[in-house]
């Protein structure tokens, strides 16, 4: 039911630059997300698509020392397969921006192409913000980045303001009070 | 200790890892000892915590500064609760339930704060940290908030985001938050004055709004399809009415909303590539879409619904934006299964998509044309010159799912067609497409007999079926497996035409027989790149060779068939390769009754004879009996190897070629189509595959002797072969596991792995799942399960067939899933050691 299940901003060299989950993961899980995800993303050329179909069981055979392959009967995978939303198959969509990737985790009914413009809007976003962003800003600013992709989807992970001004208006009055409460706490 | 802004440019300068890491343990562990410090000043605090938000990013452990998030967010300053409320939401994420007690009260006295922006972070984090618990504790705030502060958007569009993420927690809360018309009181007054004054309203609670429905839709739908699990029947039906009651009016508003979004001139705020919010767009269709399929006795309304949906279809038709919404369009009329000519309009807009030159575009038109094809199936076939063109894409999912596209619309007026294609992509592939050679190996089988089986007759023509399978041997032969080499010996045996028998005798011997005739260079790297190492033309070639030598007398003369052998002989005996050894032995054999010259049979005979002495077991017994037979009168050879009658392939595995979006990338599709078990009461076939097929004699002699002793044979039809050992009894469960290798070659084993239950008290497992995994030179493909009960009482046994690939010693380690009688999930799980090795 949750359309962006996670997000994460990585660095051509695999760092982690910013990391938000929507959906409920186990720490096991999140780690395998990442390393396999990130693997995934940075061995793709650049005229492959943006969208990668994830499964957690079958990185697993490629990925893992031993192997293990599962076997399920085709008409039980299909009524089990279904209910369990959260860490079995997804889709992966992501999109390389100068020096960093967005990487956005979907549900399989999702649409694709709608999550590549979010992405896209959230780039956009923040480089209003900030002025011409880089990926420096984001390391450094990390806390900012993440006021606005918080006015930005809201908790269930879908997008929640689709205009700019309205979500820069407000993160500006914010930062206003911010260095108003600030300056008061140095005068005082 | 220094900045955040020092502390990353140190993590950042560190140049090997393990100094990063020390820079990170040691600052952690003073963000450890500083924690503890109650009389800190709070602008250190400040900085503790954006250090640790760091260490989250970078994946590091922050579990201690989980209880100092509170202590920012309990101060007045609004610089500390906007860093505590980020931190909270971020740390204590699916963390421990006892801290969100603590937080509760917090989140509770700021969402009744004056300033809206504190009252938003509150909101917001409760969203993020919520669980059934802290749902329902705080739902009555959030329920304050979308009452009484109805005039302030941004308040409203995060309660909303909020009340959606309570929903998903606690379903039994829809009725609170839908009654009373709230949300159409909501839409009807941002409607009206994102109308009037465009000023200080977004879309964003429009956004929230849909978001909510659609939460709520999905959760009632869920609710439904397992009915007693949390709610009861009758909970469930007032939910159902509730949702009717209040969502079903808003219906007309959402489709108007949606009509003016779509044609609403430029606005600069929301536009994207020139269409105007098409995130307000998708989520309105979404939500409609949802709407119309929850049986809302909505019909009357399906009809403004398809008009809307073709005027957005049609006016998209023509331009190349807003791919985003014209595809949501497509899945809603596919979803809601509207009208023929919508359908077809659909399509032709996916077809367009193919067109297009985004990758992404051609992504998702061709996943959703896999979908509608079972609806549309002429529609989607009219559009296969660009589904065609998608196999030379350079992204792997792309080409994978065009091929399936392409076995989706493969019908009898277009094989010849599609088959030339599809040779056409194989002739450009290279190893690295092997994946995807061999799914077109298989489909193209499968096709072959599915349609045999289903009619008697193969839409595919003669001409046809030898163009595939010379292709088919050509490029892909060096990776067939053996089980689909066998199948296409079975399409060979049954050509009804002995022309063509002939035709494919010729065409692969004289690649084999005559290369280095005319010794051009070319001729000569093109011979090694595709038959050299081709093992599948080999086989293929030296089975042809003796079983229809006599057909080609006149293209080659019987000292060439026979030297031809000979140094296959030579060639793949020093390769030990068992397999083909057997081929060849059997094509000796069948050959020395077709050729008349004495010399020549006597070569024959010699090359069966120096296998006599094999120190392989099997070829041993094979080359003595065929000595044996050699050496019978003419007449009796001649009725033992008289040509092979036309026989069918019993299919035993359902559902192979049909799980049309199962078609996973690792090799579960290809090793399904593998295992195909044989019914035991065909026993006549059943032989005469056994010997095309070469599982060595004992597989035979095995099936013979269960035959007689018919006490180890069960129910289900399987049977424990004499030759199988005992892995291990479980007096747990009263289980016992059995194996048994049923062939054994260099880097390839296949094994069938037996479960019997021994409990006598009915007890019996269900839901069994087996998972095996094998050393790390290995690999292990698990074809078909014979079933996933475990019946008592010794009632029958559940077989699992395994194959393993790679080298070095067979060692499984084998664990068993499955529920008990009170359907608790148990596991078994141990090791065993072979003694053969690979």
């Amino acid at each position: 039911m949750i359309d962006v299940k996670y997000m994460f901003l990585l660095s051509r060299q695999g760092k982690v630059r910013l990391i938000k989950w929507y959906d409920v993961f186990t720490h096991k899980e999140k780690q395998r997300i990442l390393k396999d995800i990130s693997t995934l993303v940075l061995s793709r050329k650049a005229k492959m698509c943006n969208i990668i179909e994830y499964n957690n069981t079958t990185e697993a055979t490629t990925t893992t020392t031993s192997t293990v392959a599962t076997s399920t009967n085709t008409a039980i995978a299909a009524t089990t397969g279904t209910n369990n939303s959260g860490s079995s198959g997804h889709k992966v969509i992501y999109k390389r921006y100068a020096s960093l990737f967005f990487i956005c985790g979907i549900d399989e009914n999702s649409n694709e192409l709608l999550t590549l413009e979010m992405i896209h809007r959230y780039v956009e976003t923040l480089d209003k913000y900030f002025g011409n962003v880089c990926e420096l800003d984001i390391i450094f600013n990390f806390s900012k980045a993440y006021y606005v992709l918080n006015e930005m989807f809201g908790c269930t992970g879908a997008l929640m303001e689709s205009s700019k001004k309205d979500i820069l208006h407000n993160i500006s009055l914010m930062d206003s009070i911010e260095s108003s409460d600030n300056l008061s706490s140095v005068l005082s | 200790m220094g900045s955040l802004k020092q502390f990353i440019k140190d993590v950042r300068n560190a140049n090997t890892l393990a100094k990063e890491r020390s820079i990170i343990t040691k600052e952690s562990a003073k963000i450890r000892t500083q924690l503890r410090n109650d009389q800190l000043e709070i602008s250190k605090r400040r900085s503790n915590i954006q250090k640790l938000l760091y260490l989250y990013i970078l994946g590091e452990k922050t579990h201690f500064g989980q209880v100092e998030c509170i202590n920012l967010i309990a101060s007045d300053n609004f610089i500390n609760k906007r860093l505590g409320y980020l931190a909270a939401m971020l740390l204590l994420k699916n963390e421990n339930p006892d801290l969100l007690t603590l937080i509760t009260n917090l989140i509770n006295y700021d969402l009744q704060h004056s300033n809206k922006y504190i009252v938003a972070l509150a909101l917001t984090t409760m969203g993020d940290l919520c669980n059934a618990e802290l749902a329902i504790d705080l739902y009555p705030d959030v329920l304050n908030i979308l009452n009484k502060r109805l005039d302030e958007p941004y308040l409203i569009k995060h309660s909303l985001f909020v009340a959606s993420e309570i929903i998903l927690k606690a379903p039994q809360l829809i009725i609170q938050f839908t009654n009373d018309g709230l949300i159409g009181k909501i839409i009807k007054n941002y409607r009206n004055r994102s109308l009037r004054t465009l000023s200080n309203c977004t879309h964003g609670v429009l956004l929230a709004v849909l978001q909510f429905m659609k939460i709520c839709l999905l959760q009632q739908k869920q609710q439904k399809q397992e009915p007693g699990k949390e709610f009861s029947e009758e909970e469930i039906q007032d939910f159902d009415e509730t949702i009717k009651r209040n969502f079903t009016p808003l219906i007309p508003e959402l489709m108007e909303i949606l009509k003016t979004c779509h044609t609403n001139s430029f606005e600069p705020e929301y536009d994207v590539n020139g269409v105007s919010d098409p995130f307000l767009q998708v989520a309105l269709l979404q939500t409609l879409t949802l709407l119309f399929s929850s049986n809302l006795d909505v019909d009357v309304l399906k009809n403004d619904l398809q008009y809307l949906l073709t005027n957005i279809a049609t006016t998209n038709e023509t331009n190349n934006r807003g791919f985003s919404v014209q595809y949501e369009t497509v899945k809603t009329i596919f979803i809601l299964d509207l009208d023929p000519s919508l359908r077809v309009l659909g399509v032709n807009i996916l077809g367009k998509f193919l067109n297009s030159k985004d990758s992404n575009n051609k992504y998702v038109a061709l996943n959703t044309l896999l979908k509608v094809v079972p609806i549309e199936p002429e529609t989607v076939t009219r559009h296969k010159k660009f589904i065609v063109r998608c196999l030379y894409e350079l992204d792997p999912s792309i080409k994978r799912r065009s091929l399936e596209l392409i076995f989706a619309i493969f019908n009898k007026s277009n094989a010849g067609e599609l088959i030339s294609e599809l040779i056409k992509f194989l002739s450009q592939s290279t190893e690295s497409d092997k994946g995807l050679m061999l799914y077109i190996v298989d489909n193209l089988l499968d096709l072959y007999f599915d349609s045999v089986n289903n009619t008697h007759t193969t839409f595919l023509s003669e001409a046809d079926q030898f163009i595939m399978i010379v292709a088919l041997l050509k490029y892909c032969g060096k990776f067939i497996y053996f089980d689909r080499l066998s199948d296409i010996l079975l399409i060979v045996n049954n050509f009804k035409q002995t022309e063509t028998k002939k035709k494919l005798t010729v065409e692969l011997l004289s690649k084999l027989i005559n290369k280095g005739k005319d010794n051009k260079k070319e001729d000569d790297d093109y011979y090694y790149y595709y038959y050299d190492n081709n093992y599948g033309w080999k086989l293929i070639s030296c089975w042809c060779c003796g079983e229809y030598g006599d057909l080609i007398h006149n293209e080659f003369l019987d000292d060439q068939l026979v030297s031809f052998l000979t140094s296959l002989n030579q060639e793949f005996y020093s390769q030990s390769n068992m397999h083909m050894i057997n081929y060849i032995l059997t094509s000796c054999l069948k050959l020395s009754i077709k050729i008349a010259d004495k010399q020549n049979i006597e070569k024959l005979r010699q090359l069966i004879k120096s296998h006599s002495m094999d120190a392989n077991l099997i070829l041993q017994m094979k080359a003595n009996q065929f000595l044996v037979l050699f050496n019978e009168p003419a007449h009796v050879k001649r009725g033992i190897l008289d040509v092979m009658p036309a026989f069918s392939k019993n299919v035993a595995t359902v559902g192979v070629k049909n799980n049309g979006n199962g078609l996973s990338y690792n090799e579960d599709s290809v090793s399904k189509g593998n295992y195909k078990t044989f019914n035991n009461k065909n026993q006549q076939t059943d032989l005469l595959l056994d010997l095309l097929d070469d599982i060595p004699a004992n597989d035979t002699t095995s099936a013979l002797a269960n035959d007689v002793s018919a006490s180890t044979a069960d129910m289900n039809g399987i049977s424990l072969p004499t030759s199988s050992i005992e892995l291990y009894t479980s007096k747990d469960y009263c289980l016992k596991i059995y194996g048994n290798i049923t062939s054994i070659a260099d880097n390839e084993a296949n094994l069938d792995i037996f479960i019997q239950n021994t409990a006598t008290n009915n007890r019996k497992g269900t839901n069994l799942k087996i998972f095996i995994a094998v050393s790390k030179h290995q690999k292990v493909t698990l074809g078909h399960l014979s079933d996933t009960i475990i019946p008592s009482n010794n009632g029958g046994m559940v077989k699992q067939k395994v194959r393993i690939t790679g080298e070095g010693k067979l060692k499984l380690r084998v664990r068993l899933q499955f529920l008990d009688e009170t359907n608790n999930e148990k596991t078994i799980q141990f090791d065993y050691k072979f003694d053969e090795k690979l």
